[in-house]
């Protein structure tokens, strides 16, 4: 199988996006929430190079700071939800074979119920909503496909004679999990938790967009596409096609950097 | 709300994809289909229809807000162009200072839209309707001074009152129910509020629930039959949905936004958009009741109104279609300019409350004695100009050090929330939308304001008749207010009715109530040019 390219560019899009996100403070000369009574819904210019909002506020501060809450929420997500994963999948896959059945089958359940309406469902149970409930929320409810994964990769290896060996002198279910089995099985399911990112972050827009997100007074990239749909009959575009093209851009560089992790593990390349 | 476009978007994507299917399914039936909305459509002409919101229940005894109740009931007095008191269902009437009884004539011949006619019976039986505890209905505060009403005879009725209250013929305007289909039932659950009956210019002859409401006109109307046909209330909440309507055709006039109202103008170029003044004022209320900050600290109401921008405000949410706001009775004779306006000055704001032992600490937010200065203004989610304040009033309390989120929710929990962004007011008499609001205890006194001072001063504006001790007991109002602000009051809204060419009869300048509510008074003589 031939080798794929690096993808450089997506690691440095994708690099400049996450830095600039954390330093924000240093890279915009506004507060986030500052608002000039001055400058309500001003096109981009040479002081507020992304324009302003119907409040005043600098387009550019906020997609700055708005990148935070969405980029923590989405690799906070993708982490529990691959924590979830790594541990059910696990148990599945060493189970004897009528638990790993019903385990199997218990997925499939929760598969089959789309993931928008379980994060709606257990975001109005949890009420108000922060940057922890959220990530809990989109992890708890993203980690099935992975842990299927997982379930078949342990499956394969779980007779292995290094595995046997733990097993024999005493290794418990953590040690084995953590010390053995997580590094062999993680490279196949680290494109899935790279792209988990992505879809974390599309359901934190989602939500903020349906008034199910953060609080008003905290800005996330979904909450700034929600400000947009006020913006939609009243010609102000650039508060459509800013944060937009920003959720996008980074989108398709998660992809990109998932889908070379993936064309680099398959089985051929593992490490057994 | 945006839950609901979502909804409604897929409502709409499925309801194309199965007309798609229908058109190509019985293309034959199609001509006929085409003959028949023709035929409709001349029927029709006479026809508007108005982009509403959505009605459950329609009484004017129980539920104050709603522009519907002015078409279907009727009240013994009406309100004119300029808010004076004119007849309606009375002819005369008289009042007795002496006993505090008023007299009211009612007018001969009348009826309600079922043909039975209007009496003394009915207006003795929707007073007390309201005034009976049970019914729990949203303005018994107004009508609380009645002790007695008397039937003398069909036309005549007699109500007496405990004390003076000069506001008492504003409050008459109330719709008359008819007492022969509600006697003796439970007025809050009866199918009465889904099928009302009034004697007012239209009746109700379809309710599709959460779509339409179609009512027609009644021909016996006291003031003449009504020029327009049919009045369509067309459910449509969303205000950016109303102008896709309205420039699509499908509704004739609506409310809308001021950012909506704006794009209508300039795209439309036959379109009218009348920017109507209102009574009708946003403020931040204080829940002094229910949370535990501003039980402890309610001085805050009055150091956090130095706090807020309004100019920036009005400009920013309403596109400068609003004034800023100081009094709850603004627009009114009674109001008092001189009073404390808390104009904004946070550098007094941080003043006062580093005086009131507030501490900034190592967070760069206020605290004292561990309580950081922290709380969360809430806005009802399917009014974007709230949940905008809400938002702007937020970030600028922020600034200053003050731990102020914003939340947009779908129903507000009054007991339990810190604050929320409220609105009232009313282009009537003073008395309504301040009496039954600030009085200790009052029906409509959702925060727990109690201010003794307050409740004197509201009780001896409401029992004077004497034109200049009013405008006294109301500046004492005002002035005792503002030692303890009940809110911090943010801006008075303008209302932006837009709508087609075709509408005529609308009186630009009349000063509408809360929500805009109130611009079809004189809904019996518009037009709809042909």
């Amino acid at each position: 199988m031939e080798k794929k390219k690096k993808p450089y560019l997506s690691i440095v899009i994708l690099a400049i996006i996450l830095l600039s996100s954390m330093f924000a403070g240093l890279l915009t000369p506004y507060a986030p929430g500052e608002m000039d009574d001055a400058a309500f819904a001003l096109a981009p210019c040479k002081a507020h190079i992304f324009g302003t909002d119907t409040m005043g506020r600098d387009l550019y501060t906020l997609v700055l700071y708005g990148g935070r809450a969405s980029l923590i929420i989405g690799m906070l997500s993708a982490l529990i939800a691959t924590f979830i994963a790594s541990v059910y999948g696990t148990l599945s896959g060493i189970a004897p074979k009528k638990i790993d059945h019903l385990l199997m089958r218990i997925t499939d359940v929760l598969i089959s119920v789309p993931g928008i309406i379980m994060v709606i469902f257990l975001q109005a149970i949890c009420g108000k909503a922060t940057y922890l409930s959220l990530s809990l929320i989109i992890g708890a409810t993203g980690w099935m496909s992975m842990s299927k994964v997982v379930r078949s990769e342990v499956r394969r290896i779980r007779n292995s004679d290094f595995i046997l060996s733990a097993k024999l002198m005493g290794g418990g279910f953590w040690y084995i999990l953590l010390r053995h089995l997580f590094p062999t099985f993680f490279p196949s399911i680290m494109f899935m938790a790279v792209s988990s990112i992505g879809s974390a972050m599309i359901t934190e827009s989602t939500l903020s967009f349906m008034g199910l997100g953060l609080p008003l007074t905290e800005v996330s990239w979904g909450s700034l596409l929600s400000m947009s749909q006020n913006a939609l009959l009243s010609n102000q575009w650039w508060l459509i096609v800013i944060p937009g093209l920003v959720l996008v851009v980074t989108l398709v560089f998660l992809t990109e950097l998932g889908e070379y992790l993936r064309g680099n593990n398959t089985r051929l390349h593992s490490n057994i | 709300m945006r839950k609901q476009n979502l909804l409604r978007v897929v409502a709409l994507a499925t309801a194309m994809t199965m007309g798609l299917a229908c058109l190509s399914g019985c293309g034959k039936s199609a001509t006929k289909e085409e003959k028949k909305e023709e035929s409709k459509k001349t029927e029709t002409e006479n026809t508007l229809v108005y982009g509403s919101g959505d009605y459950t229940a329609i009484n004017p005894a129980l539920y104050e807000h709603g522009e519907i109740n002015s078409l279907i009931f009727a009240g013994l007095v009406a309100h004119d162009e300029n808010n004076e008191i004119v007849p309606a269902l009375a002819d005369s009437w008289d009042y007795d200072e002496d006993d505090c009884e008023w007299t009211f004539k009612l007018k001969e011949g009348l009826t309600f839209q079922d043909g039975e006619p209007v009496t003394s019976k009915d207006v003795k039986f929707t007073l007390e309707s309201i005034i009976d505890p049970k019914n729990n209905s949203e303005i018994v505060s107004n009508y609380q001074d009645i002790e007695e009403i008397e039937c003398e005879d069909d036309t005549t009725v007699d109500i007496k009152l405990k004390k003076e209250n000069v506001a008492f013929l504003d409050y008459m305007t109330i719709g008359i129910l008819p007492e022969h289909l509600l006697a003796e039932k439970d007025l809050a659950t009866d199918e009465f509020n889904q099928k009302p009956i009034g004697a007012g210019p239209y009746k109700l002859t379809d309710w599709d629930e959460g779509q339409s409401i179609t009512l027609e006109r009644f021909d016996d109307y006291y003031a003449g039959t009504p020029k327009i046909e049919k009045v369509i209330f067309k459910i449509v909440e969303d205000s950016d949905a109303r102008l896709l309507q309205l420039q699509s055709g499908d509704i004739d006039m609506a409310q809308l936004t001021p950012k909506d109202a704006k794009a209508y103008k300039e795209n439309n170029k036959d379109g009218k958009v009348y920017n109507m003044k209102t009574a009708d004022y946003r403020a931040i209320a204080y829940n002094f009741s229910g949370s535990e900050l501003f039980k402890k600290y309610p001085e805050l109401s009055n150091i956090l109104s130095y706090g807020i921008n309004r100019e920036a405000i009005v400009k920013g949410t309403l596109l400068g279609e609003g004034q800023v706001a100081y009094s709850p009775i603004q627009k009114n004779k009674f109001n008092d300019d001189s009073i404390e306006k808390f104009d904004y000055n946070p550098d007094k704001m941080k003043e006062l409350l580093e005086k009131d032992g507030w501490k900034t600490n190592a967070l760069g937010w206020y605290e004292k004695d561990g309580t950081e200065l922290s709380f969360t203004i809430n806005a009802m989610a399917d009014d974007q100009l709230r949940v905008d304040m809400a938002n702007m009033c937020a970030e600028m309390l922020k600034a200053q050090g003050v731990r102020v989120q914003a939340e947009a929710k779908k129903e507000l929990d009054w007991a339990g929330q810190d604050a929320c962004i409220i609105g009232w007011g009313s282009p009537f008499d003073a008395d309504d939308h301040t009496y039954k609001i600030f009085s200790s205890d009052a029906g409509d006194n959702y925060t727990g304001y109690a201010n003794k001072k307050v409740d004197a001063a509201l009780e001896k504006a409401r029992t004077t008749s004497d034109e200049k001790e009013r405008k006294d007991a109301y500046s004492e109002f005002l002035n005792v207010m503002t030692d303890n602000m009940p809110y911090t009051f943010i801006a008075y809204i303008d209302a932006d009715y837009a709508m087609n060419g075709k509408v005529k009869g609308i009186t630009e300048n009349t000063l509408l109530g809360h929500h805009g509510v109130g611009i079809f008074y004189n809904i019996a003589d518009w037009e709809i040019e042909q």
